[in-house]
């Protein structure tokens, strides 16, 4: 009976041990901007998730208006070895993680805590800000690597539904703009006329190519600037107060059309309109193919920038979500090219129809109108979310 | 009747009133004058920004015109009207 009391008690003091064991005095450092709706969701989990962990402090540093603290924010950066910048930038041991997915970045904070309570490793993060002691030991620490690396845009998390679906969408829409749509019509019937069928493929297919480059590569300079722009509040609400208006301004004009009953081709900008059909009727007789090819890239690149300026809030909006959602590199551009891909889905459609049938069949007006006003109630609903409820476009309800 | 047609290039409303159009021209006795909004002289029509217009004249006078796309039925009510 004796034995079985001593075995007891022993067992009974490893188990403080056993826990405080695990629990090492554990620093978490958090690099932070006021006002940066991921870091505000970020500490809002921190805060939950250490309530019952009183063995780790999480110290925190203000970037944006502090300028002693942005400095740190870059000496870290060095002491790390981590070319990554954004915020919020939380350090845990000497790995790093940056930005903040509500599906993602908790798990990957819970293990990468785990990964450093078991182990010693050197805080030199703590020892330069002063908050750990310094013991000269030379300890090699493995920085810790999430095992399943994973590209976001394949990942399942919560986010790339909504981002995904907004592409197609906004891109759609965006694409019904008939803007532009008269210049594809107007090349589409002069290609018909052409007796050449490989050539008259050609033209086409490059026309349509073109045209995506370049709204890709607008989307994506204009979206690396919203991301930078997105940091300035006064710009974020510049942007959303045009969106705003853009917006209303395609809804009445939507509601006037209604009772006028012409629903039409809005003809504008007939000196423009001359040169550009002066130019495709150039192109298309032009006997080189090679400049002939050149003429319909530049000729596109043109046209673009006409749709662009016509229709500039869809795409702006599009990239508010993105910028918003802090996608990384990859998924930014797979989003831009989903987006682009539905922006051409009906000039492809119309224009492998007229090859096929040698007849330009047409969407009527009657929806580029509709398309008006949808694109017009998308801009009015980004728009006021930018300001009211960013979280929302983050798709966090 | 006379009818004055105005349109423009690459404009889908033009192509869909085409057939509706044509289909007049064969069904009723009417003279349609055709203009090209970019290329034709048309400051005389006061024809506006949307395109295709269509201006019905009776006896060289300008009774109503359509601007848009419209169904056949409502050019065939202008002509039976008009006589």
């Amino acid at each position: 009976m004796k034995k079985l009391f001593y075995v007891l008690l022993t067992l009974i003091l490893f188990i403080p041990i056993t826990i405080f064991g695990s629990e090492k005095q554990m620093n978490l450092y958090l690099f932070y901007g006021d006002g940066c709706p991921h870091c505000a969701a970020l500490e809002k989990y921190l805060n939950n998730y250490l309530k019952d962990k009183d063995y780790i402090s999480l110290y925190k540093y203000e970037v944006w208006y502090n300028d002693e603290n942005a400095d740190k924010y870059v000496d870290v950066h060095e002491i790390l070895d981590d070319n990554r910048s954004g915020i919020p930038y939380l350090i845990i041991g000497n790995t790093a993680i940056v930005g903040y997915d509500e599906e993602l970045t908790p798990r990957r904070i819970e293990s990468t805590i785990n990964y450093y309570s078991n182990m010693k490793f050197k805080d030199e993060v703590g020892i330069y800000l002063g908050l750990v002691e310094d013991t000269n030991e030379e300890i090699e620490t493995e920085k810790y690597k999430e095992e399943d690396v994973t590209v976001p845009i394949i990942n399942k998390s919560s986010k790339e539904v909504p981002i995904t679906l907004s592409a197609i969408l906004i891109g759609l829409v965006d694409g019904f703009n008939p803007c532009a749509m008269w210049i594809l019509i107007f090349l589409i019937s002069m290609l018909l006329g052409m007796s050449n069928k490989k050539r008259k493929w050609a033209l086409g297919i490059t026309f349509l190519l073109s045209s995506g480059v370049v709204y890709f590569l607008f989307l994506i300079s204009w979206l690396n600037l919203a991301i930078f722009l997105n940091k300035l509040d006064y710009i974020r609400i510049g942007i959303s107060l045009i969106a705003v208006i853009f917006g209303t301004y395609s809804v009445v004009k939507f509601i006037g059309s209604l009772q006028k009953n012409d629903d039409g081709c809005e003809v504008v900008d007939s000196k423009n309109r001359k040169r550009i059909i002066k130019s495709i009727k150039k192109i298309v007789k032009e006997k080189s193919f090679p400049l002939a090819l050149l003429g319909i890239v530049l000729l596109a690149a043109a046209v673009n920038i006409i749709e662009l300026l016509c229709s500039l809030g869809l795409p702006v909006m599009f990239s508010e979500i993105l910028a918003v959602n802090e996608v990384s590199s990859t998924a930014k551009i797979i989003y831009s090219l989903i987006y682009v891909f539905f922006f051409l889905i009906d000039d492809i459609i119309v224009f492998i129809i007229a090859m096929k049938t040698l007849e330009i069949k047409v969407v009527s007006n009657k929806f580029g109108k509709y398309s008006h006003l949808i694109g017009g109630i998308i801009m009015i609903i980004i728009g006021l979310l930018m300001v009211l409820k960013p979280e929302w476009l983050m798709f966090n309800f | 009747m006379r009818i004055v047609k105005i349109s423009s290039l690459g404009c889908p409303s033009c192509i869909i009133m085409n057939k509706v159009i044509n289909q007049i021209k064969s069904e009723y006795d009417v003279e349609i004058e055709e203009y090209d909004y970019d290329f034709d002289d048309i400051s005389e029509f006061n024809a506006g920004k949307i395109m295709p217009v269509f201006i019905f004249y009776k006896a060289d006078k300008e009774i109503t015109r359509l601007i848009g796309e419209h169904k056949k039925e409502e050019f065939v009510n202008i002509i039976k009207g008009s006589n």
